[in-house]
């Protein structure tokens, strides 16, 4: 469905992405990457709006920059907010309706049918200037549902939801996917993305740092150095007992806490309860400092560089 | 498909234009000429004696070169620019009707608004001035004029806000000033450059401007009439066909701006 080789876009000295490969089949799949990581970038060359320095882009078997007649397959939904404050959310999607060739009486059904679908029914005939974050997320993403495309690409399509939206919109997706057609969702938050579908395009710094399943990228992860917070009373004692064990890289004290670092997360939370037992020390919280996508990434980049 | 987009943009931007602001807009720049031929004739001015044109040089200040220059100002020239910041373009672009489609539909959008803004203009100016002869004669000359300059200096300000697009009105704002106001009444070949040589070119010519009075020659061209409407529309067609080739190639990301 979508196929990069080599792909390579340079805004001037400025690397948007670099070296990026990858080939998927229909089926939903994460682009995550930090703010700044350059999804966006690559969204544009997915959907032509950007022409490569470097490499080839094929979607849907076309280049999207030669060739807009494939955009009819595709639909878009851009980060940035809806525009037209004066016009309604309805005529919005008529219009880009009626931009997909449609003709004005199947244009105006589908906007309304396709407006219902995502929850705008009792607004969409108000003007854009008077809708909430989440209305207008919900209209961006019926402009890009509107015409039944084969591939739906969305670049961060939760922001603004109420978790009730998020959870309609993630069901949306997910039946999306399971109706057989292609979804990529950008997002910088693993949680949105885990939500929708497993299969991942992990992106840092221009880079495609790994693809797979959720699966693979934690084994990808399994002997990066790790750090995990821990804030209990007695943490000097806890301190000695852990630095005793094999689990355990490194110990430290940090704001009152005790920053624990180990290169396998899964076996220190495993044996914890019974390094505990019977000390009397009382753990309030145990927290892992890598579970943001910073430091998956930044753990990634270091294996990238071959520097772990 | 093309075309099909390029109505479609055009039919959105006239339904946009009919908003009030835009309206009252385009109302205030309809009745300016009017006010002024209104004032100049309150103080007494012969605007009109025999075998002399002085109305019809106001006219053609007022009309084609201050009404339609300054619309197409407003709405031409920073077409790109808006859909740019206003992260419009996007939307639009991602078409299959490719952008070239939806910039022609904008310039057809705001060619109309002028035409329509200019001839209101003209209606006024003539139901103010009242020709003792030659009204019907003079309104076809300045509205031909009028659709002339909005065609010719439509695609100029498109062309230019394509090729500049963060500083399209500045840009076209300094071109105005220095090519069309200086430029263009330097009694040299060089005027041939500003569009306003061949707008006063026709009018010279429907008007037998040339030779009457003397000053005319040199900013006047002495050329048939077809001539310089023929070269009006070549050059129109041909900036619009440029601008159109430009924002295909162009990468334009609202993240990056003009990438």
């Amino acid at each position: 469905m979508i196929h990069l080789e080599h792909v390579t876009k340079l805004y001037g000295p400025v690397i948007g992405v670099n070296d990026v490969g990858f080939s998927v089949p229909a089926g939903g799949y994460g682009l995550l990457g930090p703010n700044g990581s350059g999804k966006t970038t690559l969204l544009n060359l997915i959907m032509g709006q950007l022409r490569p320095t470097l490499g080839t882009v094929r979607v849907l078997g076309e280049n999207p920059a030669r060739r807009p007649a494939v955009l009819r397959r595709i639909g878009y939904c851009p980060e940035h907010d809806v525009p037209y404050p004066g016009v309604t959310g309805f005529d919005f999607v008529v219009y880009l309706l009626k931009l997909q060739g449609f003709g004005g009486r199947p244009a105006r059904q589908r906007a309304e049918r396709v407006l219902q679908h995502v929850g705008m029914e009792g607004a969409m005939h108000r003007p854009m200037g008077t809708y909430s974050r989440g209305m207008r997320q919900r209209t961006k993403l019926a402009q890009a549902l509107a015409h039944e495309p084969d591939l739906l690409v969305l670049d961060e399509p939760l922001n603004g939801l109420d978790p009730i939206g998020r959870h309609e919109i993630t069901e949306l997706l997910k039946a999306w996917i399971r109706s057989g057609r292609g979804l990529v969702l950008a997002s910088h938050l693993l949680h949105e993305v885990e939500a929708v579908t497993q299969s991942f395009l992990l992106i840092c710094n221009g880079r495609l740092l790994a693809s797979g399943s959720a699966e693979e990228v934690h084994a990808l992860m399994a002997d990066v150095p790790n750090e995990i917070r821990i804030r209990c009373d007695g943490a000097g004692e806890l301190a000695r007992r852990l630095i005793a064990e094999d689990a355990v890289a490194s110990v430290r004290f940090l704001e009152g806490e005790l920053v624990v670092g180990t290169r396998s997360p899964a076996t220190l939370y495993a044996r914890l309860p019974g390094w505990l037992e019977g000390t009397g020390i009382r753990v309030h919280q145990v927290r892992s400092t890598d579970d943001s996508l910073q430091a998956l990434f930044a753990s990634l980049l270091r294996i990238h560089r071959g520097e772990a | 498909m093309a075309l099909w987009s390029a109505w479609v943009v055009f039919l959105f931007e006239c339904r946009r234009a009919l908003r009030p602001g835009h309206l009252a807009l385009a109302a205030a720049m309809a009745v300016f000429p009017a006010a002024v031929i209104a004032l100049v004739q309150l103080q007494g001015a012969r605007l009109e004696t025999r075998g002399d044109h002085l109305w019809v040089l106001l006219f053609f200040v007022l009309i084609p070169e201050a009404v339609c220059l300054l619309g197409l100002l407003l709405w031409a020239s920073p077409i790109l620019q808006a859909e740019v910041e206003a992260k419009t373009w996007t939307y639009l672009a991602v078409r299959p009707g490719g952008k070239p489609a939806i910039l022609v539909g904008k310039y057809a959008a705001a060619v109309v608004r002028a035409i329509l803004t200019g001839l209101a203009a003209l209606t006024l100016a003539m139901a103010v001035f009242r020709p003792a002869e030659g009204a019907l004669h003079g309104w076809a000359c300045f509205a031909s004029l009028v659709v002339l300059s909005s065609l010719a200096y439509g695609s100029l300000y498109l062309f230019l806000g394509v090729l500049f697009v963060r500083r399209a009105m500045a840009i076209a704002v300094v071109y105005t000033f220095a090519l069309e106001f200086l430029v263009g009444w330097i009694p040299a070949v060089v005027n041939q450059l500003s569009v306003q040589y061949y707008l006063r070119s026709l009018l010279g010519q429907w008007y037998n401007l040339p030779g009457n009075p003397g000053w005319l020659r040199g900013i006047v061209g002495a050329a048939p009439a077809w001539q310089y409407a023929l070269t009006l529309v070549g050059v129109a067609a041909a900036l619009l066909a440029l601008s159109a080739l430009i924002v295909r190639r162009r990468e334009l990301v609202a993240n990056h701006g003009d990438a």
